[in-house]
């Protein structure tokens, strides 16, 4: 039986992407890290439950592709953190869908922008997973390693309270077993907030979201299209809201289809067939005729931001720091690159045998941070704003800007640049470099499993 | 003004202004919205420049709690003093929502200043100057207050052409962001007034930040520039 109050060095508040992400990004560095998960995880050590939460994925057997899956579209700069980081091997990336080419279009208007890797001299504008299988990665990758002896995660587990002390935060947390509820409590440094866009612990700590609501849903499906689809993703703007296509498996896409609320429970209930023809009408047939449609769920389109993503020892990162509408594809993208930086500052810390939960070094992870989001923030915006609306004056400058978009190179690609990723700030994750100094990281990981050696022993001497 | 009313150094009509709206006080989409925008930001400037975990902090004009309360979330054991009834009392019923343990008091600065001198690590004093008929005599109260090395936190609005534009014309008449008559010009101060003061009172100026409201992006930033908004910490000289 292990013991109610434990010691760490980082918790991370959720176990999705941005936590696993956040977790493997830190796996090298001398660190003891619990990784708190609301649903069930191959990962948790005495795992009870069968069924795998679905972003987590399962450690063990492979991923089988569903028809069903969410996908997410990776920027050039997300596909090198994560090769960095060593969730990517080569054989991993070359088996994600490129984006080569991006078609920008407006429903009911001449302008058309183009948009081809080989402009800004890139293979990819981007590549695209199924989430489900970025999540079996990340997954594999902390158990394979054999970091799990660094990383513990705690599944069918909540945080109910965060408290400060001088020296340490106090996490407060309720888990489910065997249908009864273990209440405990882990002492960190610093705690790490990755519970997604619709948690409330950023809330309760003090850190209010600045709400967007775009009075739109979101229709995401997985579609078949009657040809190959040559790796082109298409973002078409029409009078209701945009409607954007990704490359999946050769003749996949996955739909993320902006409607006005009021469409939302006809588009769910009427048949495959006539969704099908619904959504050939409004996108048109220039990427062929659409055959057949996954399960289709609708998601409200809310974007929150926060004016502050640090509260004492507690972090912010992904979409709890900042959720973006979808149609850029954008969310993930800006997470990774919180997730990037936040490792970087704690390295930091660690080199300097500081303490992780520093007021000053969790703000400097702020400020470093809040010009990006700010701007991937007001960039997805007001793609949404300004082609969701077909007052006259608008649709005009929008058929005049996309065809001067086209001819303006310089802009356009600055633009594509920003869709990758890569203009932003320059990590080392990014750069592929070491966190911290490799022979003070031996050293130090060295300690520390001397120091787990000693407690285990004293453990079996104990009992 | 009574008598007793100005060795209080309160002006009765300021706690009546918020005494009839204090019950709003928590109310993120109140009057009070500004305020709530605004904590995030000046909770986390105080804990840059003084970790409070296991701190003792004095709240001085705590109205409804909200600086106190994100201060007790950091881990400081804070007591909270207003001369508004209503906002007081707001303050102690909101504990049983936030589930935290703070000492709020009706009472002057000056009175906790006599009852309890050098006892705090640090004292907090935000858009309240702006609302007395003595900010003079409240600062030297919170010199009295702080522990020599303690650090004192001040925010008030600057008086000038731009910030009558901006805090009474723009956010009271125009955006409707602040119930109108908030602020008085007269009673604003500038950062010089301010610094003199504190000086006098025994406190060394330590730094000085505006605070901007973008009423587009309906953002809040800390940052150069103090001709409106703005945040000055001192350190009580040892």
């Amino acid at each position: 039986m292990t013991s109610n109050q434990q010691t760490t060095d980082i918790v991370i508040v959720g176990g999705g992407l941005a936590g696993l992400s956040m977790a493997a990004a830190l796996s090298s560095l001398p660190l003891n890290i619990t990784v708190i998960e609301f649903a069930s995880s191959p990962l948790a050590e005495h795992s009870n439950s069968d069924k795998d939460s679905p972003e987590s994925g399962n450690a063990e057997s492979s991923y089988s592709p569903s028809f069903d899956d969410r996908a997410l579209a990776l920027s050039v700069a997300s596909i090198k953190i994560l090769n960095n980081i060593g969730v990517f091997d080569q054989a991993d990336i070359d088996s994600c869908t490129p984006i080569e080419h991006i078609h920008v279009s407006d429903r009911g208007h001449m302008g058309m922008l183009r948009m081809a890797a080989s402009e800004v001299d890139e293979a990819y504008l981007g590549k695209v997973i199924p989430a489900p299988l970025l999540g079996q990665k990340l997954s594999q990758f902390i158990s394979n390693k054999g970091y799990t002896a660094k990383i513990s995660v705690l599944d069918q587990s909540q945080v109910t309270h965060i408290k400060h002390k001088a020296d340490k935060a106090i996490v407060q947390i309720s888990s489910d077993e065997n249908d009864h509820v273990r209440e405990r409590t882990i002492d960190c440094q610093a705690v790490i907030l990755a519970d997604g866009g619709r948690s409330n612990m950023a809330e309760k700590i003090g850190l209010p979201a600045i709400k967007t609501d775009y009075e739109q849903v979101g229709i995401l499906a997985n579609v078949v299209i009657s040809k190959n689809h040559q790796n082109i993703a298409y973002e078409r703007f029409t009078d209701t809201g945009p409607l954007a296509l990704l490359p999946l498996r050769s003749n996949e896409f996955k739909l993320v289809w902006t409607v006005e609320p009021s469409e939302q429970e006809a588009l769910l209930a009427m048949t495959d067939e006539v969704f099908l023809s619904s959504l050939q009408q409004r996108f048109g047939q220039r990427a062929g005729y659409f055959e057949k449609v996954s399960r289709r769920v609708a998601y409200p389109m809310i974007a929150n931001e926060r004016a502050q993503i640090v509260s004492g020892r507690v972090a912010l990162i992904g979409n709890a720091a900042h959720s973006l509408h979808p149609i850029a594809g954008q969310g993930f993208n800006l997470g990774l690159r919180d997730v990037a930086c936040l490792a970087e500052v704690l390295a930091g810390q660690l080199a300097q045998q500081q303490d992780l939960g520093d007021a000053q070094a969790l703000m400097s992870y702020q400020s470093a941070r809040q010009d990006d989001i700010k701007r991937t923030a007001t960039f997805t915006d007001q793609l949404v704003k300004k082609f969701s609306t077909n007052a006259k004056p608008i649709a005009i400058l929008r058929t005049v800007g996309l065809l001067a978009l086209d001819m303006q190179t310089m802009l356009k690609r600055q633009l594509m640049r920003k869709l990758m990723g890569v203009s932003g700030q320059q990590f080392k994750l990014l750069k592929g470099q070491a966190l911290l100094d490799e022979k003070l990281c031996k050293e130090m990981n060295k300690e520390l499993s001397d120091v787990q050696g000693e407690e285990q022993n004293e453990k079996v001497q104990a009992s | 003004m009574t008598d007793t009313n100005q060795t209080q150094n309160v002006d009765p009509s300021e706690i009546s202004k918020f005494n009839d709206i204090a019950s709003r006080w928590w109310d993120t989409n109140s009057e009070f919205k500004p305020l709530h925008d605004i904590n995030p930001l000046r909770v986390n400037y105080i804990n840059q420049h003084s970790p409070v975990a296991g701190l003792k902090v004095a709240d001085i004009g705590c109205g409804g709690g909200l600086v106190s309360e994100g201060l007790a979330r950091l881990g400081a054991n804070v007591t909270g003093i207003d001369m508004g009834e209503t906002p007081i009392n707001v303050a102690k019923l909101h504990l049983h929502e936030s589930e935290l343990d703070i000492e709020y008091r009706q009472m002057t600065a000056e009175a906790l200043a006599e009852e309890r001198p050098g006892q705090y690590d640090v004292v907090t004093c935000l858009e309240m100057l702006e609302h007395v008929p003595d900010p003079a005599s409240v600062i030297a109260a919170c010199s009295t207050l702080v522990k020599p090395g303690g650090i004192v936190y001040f925010s008030t609005i600057n008086r000038n052409p731009k910030a009558w534009l901006f805090a009474i014309v723009g956010a009271e008449y125009i955006l409707n962001m602040l119930p109108k008559g908030t602020h008085e010009y007269a009673k604003l101060i500038q950062p010089a007034e301010l610094d003199e003061w504190a000086q006098t009172a025994g406190l060394k100026t330590q730094g000085m930040t505006g605070m901007h409201y973008n009423p587009f992006t309906k953002h809040y930033k800390l940052g150069e520039g103090v001709d409106v908004n703005y945040l000055m910490h001192c350190t009580k000289t040892v």
